[in-house]
């Protein structure tokens, strides 16, 4: 697959084969991690967390690719790996072939940020099964809300949707319980 | 501000580009205006973001490891210590259950020198410190496990094989001496066409299928103490990831249902009451999932090795024992 059908295929939603044709880096992702001091569990964190950054970069039609996506996937590793690495008191020094040297402002990534979203993926993890699969439906699957009342068996397309705003009512009221610091969260009172 | 229904699903229908003409410009001057609004909307961006996220991370999890190096290219293979017993060799290795004579708790690799194949057999034995006592190595001809053809044997990861669980249980002492087995497999590439092609879209599985699990888990299982004491049977759905060179991991359980002395379910409130012994349950599961012996790691269409996704259901009987199973076998 060429760079190009990698990202045309993400675009249209077809993210397995895109998924498996990227796999194909991480043996030399690994090799790089482990070189520098890290293990193989750390090694697959990484990778996989640097597929979710690629897809969502790759997914925005304004995205322009300006190397190869393998040295851009490299980029996204190195990365999140020195970033980890300085998380864990180390800084080595990464001497990475066919990468590109990417900073947190060139790939947008933004630790508040990021600290956010962890702290919502624990709120995802409390939530009911339902309600998750309300989400995913919703967000991910986009599937509109009578498809997701018919799939889920909800009597009628306005139960769904109080269901749906239940669901994230008790998200904002996780996510507040979690943290007290951080009220604004999800919602402002 | 609270958001009302209303709100949210105007806020869903703008993150999703759906708002147009004068209801996008009314949002959106709304918007300016409104930095309660903008908070709502960025932090359900956020949420919304998340929830890809994590649907994203199942899918690369469900695809992961696909076109990946062959396992036996994998670095933690060639990195950690080999003793390569070079030769004509290929080997077999099993447990020792099944032999009376050799003494209890040992490994046995049996040697069989195969006429014309050239072979090596490597042991690895990784990083894990293991008591040396407990370990023989007895080179005999076995004449009933001939494997020809290039072979390894490889000390799996995670083998913990000391690792007891709670004190308080009262079996620890005994799973000390138990348990010092050593988790070798073994493995044999076969090298001919013909079991080229069976070892494509293979399943993951145990080593010899699921009745040699269940040796296994007979011989290696407990039963908690507490859970007898209480008279309690449990049922532990253990879900992990098998690698690409048969290594278990991110070994997860969960304790979905216990019964009472008369074969009756618990009920939620009895259950809560008794969360300690479920996770009672769910260590044991978990730890007897880590010690087992490198599993046959699934393969693609070309006969690649894959991580794939494995579960086991145990059943802890206070009847039967324990009994481990598998849907998908």
């Amino acid at each position: 697959m060429t760079d190009q059908e990698v990202i045309a295929h993400i675009r249209l939603g077809k993210r397995e084969p895109a998924i498996k044709e990227l796999y194909k880096e991480f043996p030399k992702v690994k090799g790089n991690i482990i070189s520098s001091g890290g293990d193989a569990e750390i090694a697959r964190e990484i990778f996989h967390d640097s597929l979710i950054l690629l897809i969502e970069k790759v997914s925005n039609p304004q995205f322009e690719l300006t190397s190869k996506l393998s040295t851009y996937l490299f980029g996204i590793n190195r990365f999140l790996w020195k970033n980890e690495a300085r998380r864990r008191y180390k800084n080595p020094e990464l001497e990475w072939k066919d990468t590109l040297i990417l900073s947190a402002e060139d790939l947008g990534y933004n630790d508040e940020k990021e600290e956010k979203i962890k702290l919502l993926e624990k709120v995802l993890n409390q939530v009911t099964e339902r309600c998750k699969k309300i989400f995913e439906l919703f967000y991910f699957k986009k599937e509109d809300m009578n498809t997701i009342a018919k799939e889920l068996d909800f009597s009628s397309v306005n139960s769904a949707k109080t269901q749906k705003y239940k669901c994230m009512e008790r998200a904002i009221e996780l996510a507040r319980q979690l943290s007290p610091n951080e009220i604004q969260t999800l919602s402002a009172e | 501000m609270r958001a009302d229904l209303n709100t949210m699903e105007k806020i869903d229908q703008y993150l999703q580009g759906k708002l147009s003409g004068s209801e996008l410009s009314q949002f959106e001057s709304e918007l300016v205006s409104n930095p309660e609004l903008q908070n709502l909307v960025s932090n359900q961006q956020l949420f919304i973001q998340t929830v890809n996220r994590k649907a994203l991370l199942a899918e690369i999890h469900a695809v992961a490891g696909i076109g990946g190096a062959p396992w036996y290219a994998n670095p933690w293979v060639a990195i950690s210590g080999v003793v390569i017993v070079g030769g004509i060799i290929a080997g077999t290795i099993y447990y020792t259950s099944d032999e009376s004579e050799t003494p209890q708790n040992t490994l046995a690799i049996t040697e069989t020198t195969t006429p014309d194949s050239s072979t090596i057999e490597t042991i690895n034995y990784n990083e894990i410190a293991f008591d040396d006592s407990t370990l023989t190595i007895i080179t005999s001809h076995s004449k009933d496990k001939v494997v020809s053809g290039k072979s390894e044997v490889i000390k799996t990861d995670q083998a913990d094989p000391v690792v007891c669980d709670d004190a308080t249980d009262g079996y620890s002492t005994e799973i000390n001496s138990d348990n010092n087995h050593l988790d070798y497999q073994h493995k044999s590439e076969a090298q001919n066409d013909d079991s080229d092609a069976k070892n494509r879209n293979r399943k993951t599985s145990y080593p010899k299928g699921s009745s040699a699990m269940n040796d296994f888990v007979d011989k290696y299982m407990r039963f908690p103490g507490t859970a007898k004491e209480k008279k309690l049977s449990g049922n532990v759905k253990v879900t992990f990831l098998v690698t690409e060179g048969g290594e278990r991991t991110e070994i997860q359980s969960t304790c979905f249902a216990m019964r009472d002395q008369n074969d009756k379910p618990l009920t939620n409130t009895q259950f809560v009451f008794n969360q300690k012994i479920a996770n009672l349950f769910e260590r044991e599961a978990e730890r007897i999932v880590r010690i087992m012996p490198l599993w046959i790691p699934a393969t693609d269409s070309g006969g690649n090795p894959v991580l794939t996704p494995a579960e086991i259901y145990f059943n802890f009987s206070l009847k039967e024992g324990i009994s481990a199973y598998r849907l998908d076998d």
